[in-house]
């Protein structure tokens, strides 16, 4: 909402998208600064002019004149009402109510002498606290416009049916625009330009033991934040990358053909990690395309120096590796032309971070049930859950039904040296987010089945060492992009 | 250099030597960059004052095309019909395809008032009145006639053969439309300056374009 | 500019920038780029649209030769989009202003950028269009096909989409995305 001048005064203010002005309430303005403040003026003039004692004798309020309509303004009416509460509360006898609360205050029940009270309430058998009541009085209600009560005028409905039938529908709005005017107006000239809201920055706090999460800087227009303990900074992080398609094609991928991409793992702690990853074999969803990890155990390096690589420590060997897949440690000066993708191979790996290769075949077909799964076991049991819930839905097409978006089962395995402090404040990570290039990214919390190795092991090293085994399982989804339908016509590019 | 070469080589439209070029009424005074495009069969006039940026494209090939005075057509904006279906897809190459046809396709003239504005990437295929404004990205539909003064905000849509009254906006989702009157004078102050300075900015080539009556020009691109 | 490879797609500077030879580039001195940007094929930028100072000085109508389009480092500037710098009409005179784009920037194809400044870690997405002299904040993110009307003032870190663009979220304290790996990757 910007603000326009002819040379000088007088000065309107102008939407630059639909082309509405101050002229259409008939608001002018005298400078072009403190909008806001002359705002108020100018419709606080329009409410004093005719006050809400008036509202009574009036006939019915004339919704056409802009000005009046700012009378029934909801902030000036709900300060009338409160006023008045207060004061009857005032007026309240605290023998008669016990649980009236004193001077209109929040009652603080729990003071010792609120809570006397209330107690020889219960312990008086006798008549003695019975005495006194008498009789009670009950609280009253508003009863006229002073005391903020407005009455439904019913003439001002005619009143408006009446404008309405002679300025047609379009001079009404629609339902958002009345939302979001306060006084609830009905035409378009009743509309009042709404300042924007600004906007706070908040730190957060940890639910459990009060540490401070977030911290933003205090300075207004620095973004950064002083303190930033986000759980994504303690688990791998992933990036899907497609092997050999340009990303522009990410939103039309064809289907029915094998697709592969690589998935790359970085490590941001300083141990080493054992990754189990997973996804049902078909994925649930409206469309059930296949994918397979080809390598679904392997081993990230630990996120050492550059110098402690050099020296050997922090890269997991395969000596380390007892896990029944092949691993080999991949020269990383090959290049990527001489890779085949082959199943129980890492693709590559680096200091720390390793990549694997994931074969999606993306299916077109869509509606009706997915395709029933065995339920004796698909290869991985997690995936049966999810899949019972979506066969029995008949459901439409949606816009997003093309999206292609897998879902991953993390599950890292680490030893952490045990500090005087206990563990590293790692919460058990259930959201968890995954970003490919170019395509739609989303995030999904752990459903029932919940991070299942959540808990600590104390198993591990002896007492010399004092390392322990901690274990982590979330679900992530991996966002890949669309899929491609061979009747839609490709966008064209400009 | 300030003038508005730009450094890649011209292979991103290796059909542009290959358009027809169209017999053009240019006025003097109007402004067309270099790499401003200008095709079709149909007549092509455009009035004074007038400023087409680089990479408008201004399509003849099956109406004459009339643009008045002190209009703006951005870059990447088009006005013309590209093909003559119902589908929408641009597609440049109807050179041949009006050439196979057996009967003649309906000419659809094109007329854009003095004033107007087409935003970078706007699709004109119909009439546009005196002063409108059409945003970035809109469409206007085959054979619709917008009205005077008035304004269709980004990446709305006309569909073909509406017609939109004198001083109505597009804007919103899927057209909703508003009545105003206006402060066309201060606007029009405010275009005028802007057409003096796109003149200053951009340089023009009109004899690339520039066809006298019934005369084609030989090899384009000349600077 | 020294190709790296003959005849490749995109020519890549000294600095790191990658330009498509397929990208129409105007006004080419009054632009600069903040090093390892990517500028795919059909993109348009305007650096012929420059700050002019009708103020006579000494004589030369030529306009001063001031910035037109400045990027940051790993800006990603996808096919089709338009660079445009807005017009200010400011006291009786219309000229362009600069147009400021931060680091880290992601430009979606067909986007059209009108917008005064845009700062960095900001998401752009396919088809938006930013009105005449928009501000985009940091760390903001504009979904495919928002229309932000001219002077809207998009705040730091949050989601806009829709048309007029409202906010309709906010992004989070997590990493945004990262240019320098879209860079290496083209």
């Amino acid at each position: 909402m910007d603000g326009e001048g002819v040379a000088a005064a007088p000065w309107i203010l102008e939407c630059q998208y639909c082309n509405w002005t101050s002229l259409d309430i008939g608001i002018t303005f005298d400078k072009p600064n403190n909008i806001h403040g002359q705002l108020a003026k100018i419709l606080g003039k329009a409410r004093s002019k005719v006050s809400l004692l008036l509202d009574k004798l009036s006939d019915e309020p004339e919704p056409t004149e802009p000005v009046k309509a700012f009378r029934a303004d909801p902030d000036s009416r709900f300060a009338t009402l409160l006023s008045f509460y207060k004061s009857e509360l005032a007026k309240e006898n605290p023998n008669d109510n016990p649980f009236a609360s004193i001077s209109g205050a929040n009652t603080d029940y729990s003071s010792p002498s609120s809570f006397a009270r209330i107690m020889s309430l219960y312990t008086n058998t006798n008549n003695y606290g019975r005495k006194a009541s008498g009789k009670s009085t009950p609280m009253r209600g508003a009863v006229d416009a002073s005391e903020g009560l407005v009455l439904v005028n019913h003439l001002a409905d005619e009143k408006a049916i009446d404008i309405l039938h002679r300025t047609g529908l379009s001079q009404t709005i629609n339902t958002e625009q009345r939302i979001a005017q306060p006084h609830n107006p009905r035409f378009q000239n009743e509309m009042i330009p709404q300042a924007t809201l600004l906007c706070t920055k908040r730190s957060r706090r940890c639910r459990t033991c009060r540490h401070i999460l977030v911290k933003p800087e205090a300075k207004i227009n620095n973004t950064r934040y002083k303190i930033k303990l986000l759980a994504l900074n303690h688990i791998p992080s992933m990036t899907l990358k497609p092997l050999t398609s340009l990303p522009s094609t990410l939103s039309h991928l064809p289907p029915n053909k094998p697709l592969q991409f690589l998935l790359t793992l970085r490590n941001p702690m300083f141990e080493a990690i054992k990754v189990s990853l997973g996804t049902p074999a078909q994925t649930p969803g409206p469309r059930a395309h296949s994918v397979t990890i080809l390598c679904p155990d392997f081993t990230l390096g630990a996120n050492a120096d550059v110098w402690d690589e050099a020296l050997g420590i922090g890269l997991s060997n395969s000596n380390q590796n007892k896990r029944g897949s092949k691993l080999l440690l991949k020269d990383l000066n090959n290049t990527e032309e001489s890779k085949v993708a082959e199943a129980g191979k890492v693709w590559e790996r680096g200091r720390n971070w390793t990549t694997v290769v994931v074969e999606v075949v993306a299916c077109q077909s869509l509606k009706g049930p997915p395709p029933p799964l065995p339920r004796g076991g698909p290869p991985l049991s997690f995936g049966a859950s999810l899949e019972g819930l979506l066969e029995a839905e008949d459901r439409e097409v949606t816009e997003d039904d093309d999206v292609l978006e897998i879902p991953l089962f993390v599950r890292l395995e680490y030893e952490q040296a045990v500090t005087e402090g206990g563990s590293t404040g790692l919460a058990v990570g259930n959201v968890a987010t995954t970003t490919a290039a170019g395509a739609t990214t989303s995030a999904t919390s752990a459903d029932g089945i919940s991070a299942a190795g959540g808990g600590e092991g104390e198993g591990g090293r002896d007492g010399d060492i004092g390392k322990r085994t901690r274990e982590l399982a979330y679900w992530a989804v991996l966002g890949v992009g669309r899929v491609a339908n061979p009747s839609a016509k490709m966008p064209e590019q400009k | 250099m300030s003038s508005s070469k730009p450094t890649s080589t011209s292979q991103q439209r290796p059909k542009a030597s290959a358009l027809p070029k169209p017999p053009t009424t240019l006025d003097p005074t109007c402004v067309i960059a270099d790499s401003a495009i200008l095709t079709g069969k149909y007549p092509i006039s455009i009035g004074p004052q007038t400023v087409l940026h680089p990479r408008a494209m201004i399509i003849s090939a099956y109406g004459p095309v009339t643009i008045g005075r002190g209009c703006i057509i951005s870059e990447k904006a088009v006005v013309g019909i590209a093909k003559q279906d119902d589908s929408g897809t641009k597609d440049v190459e109807m050179t041949t395809a009006v050439a196979t046809t057996s009967t003649p396709p309906p000419t659809y003239e094109i007329h854009l008032g003095d004033d107007v504005v087409l935003e970078p990437a706007a699709v004109v295929e119909g009439s546009i009145g005196l002063g409108s404004s059409i945003q970035a990205g809109a469409r206007i539909g085959k054979g619709s006639v917008v009205g005077k003064y008035c304004k269709i905000t980004p990446l709305c849509t006309l569909p073909p053969g509406d017609e939109l009254s004198d001083f109505s906006i597009i804007y919103g989702k899927n057209q909703r439309r508003q009545e105003r009157p206006g402060l066309e004078r201060l606007r029009k102050v405010v275009h005028d300056k802007e057409l003096e300075v796109l003149r200053t900015l951009i340089p023009g080539n009109l004899a690339k374009w520039q066809t006298t009556a019934a005369s084609g020009v030989g090899a384009g691109g000349a600077s | 500019m020294a190709p790296k490879q003959a005849k490749g797609e995109y020519i890549e500077t000294e600095a790191g920038n990658k330009v498509s030879r397929r990208s129409q580039i105007h006004g080419t001195t009054n632009i600069i780029l903040g090093g390892r940007t990517v500028i795919q094929a059909e993109a348009v930028i305007r650096g012929d649209l420059l700050r002019t100072s009708t103020s006579t000085s000494s004589g030369a109508q030529q306009s001063v030769a001031s910035l037109a389009v400045q990027t940051g480092k790993y800006a990603i500037l996808s096919p089709g989009c338009v660079l445009h710098p807005p017009r200010k009409y400011h006291r009786g005179t219309l000229s362009h202003t600069t147009q400021k784009i931060g680091d880290n920037v992601y430009i979606g194809p067909g986007a059209i950028i009108e917008a005064a400044t845009i700062g960095s870690n900001v998401w752009i997405g396919a088809g938006a269009v930013l009105g005449r002299l928009s501000f985009i904040r940091d760390g903001a993110k504009v979904l495919d096909g928002a229309v932000v009307p001219g002077g809207m003032i998009v705040n730091s870190g949050d989601i806009v989409g829709g048309r007029p663009a409202r906010k309709v979220g906010e992004t989070g304290w997590g990493d945004p995305w990262d240019g320098r790996e879209a860079w290496r990757s083209i």
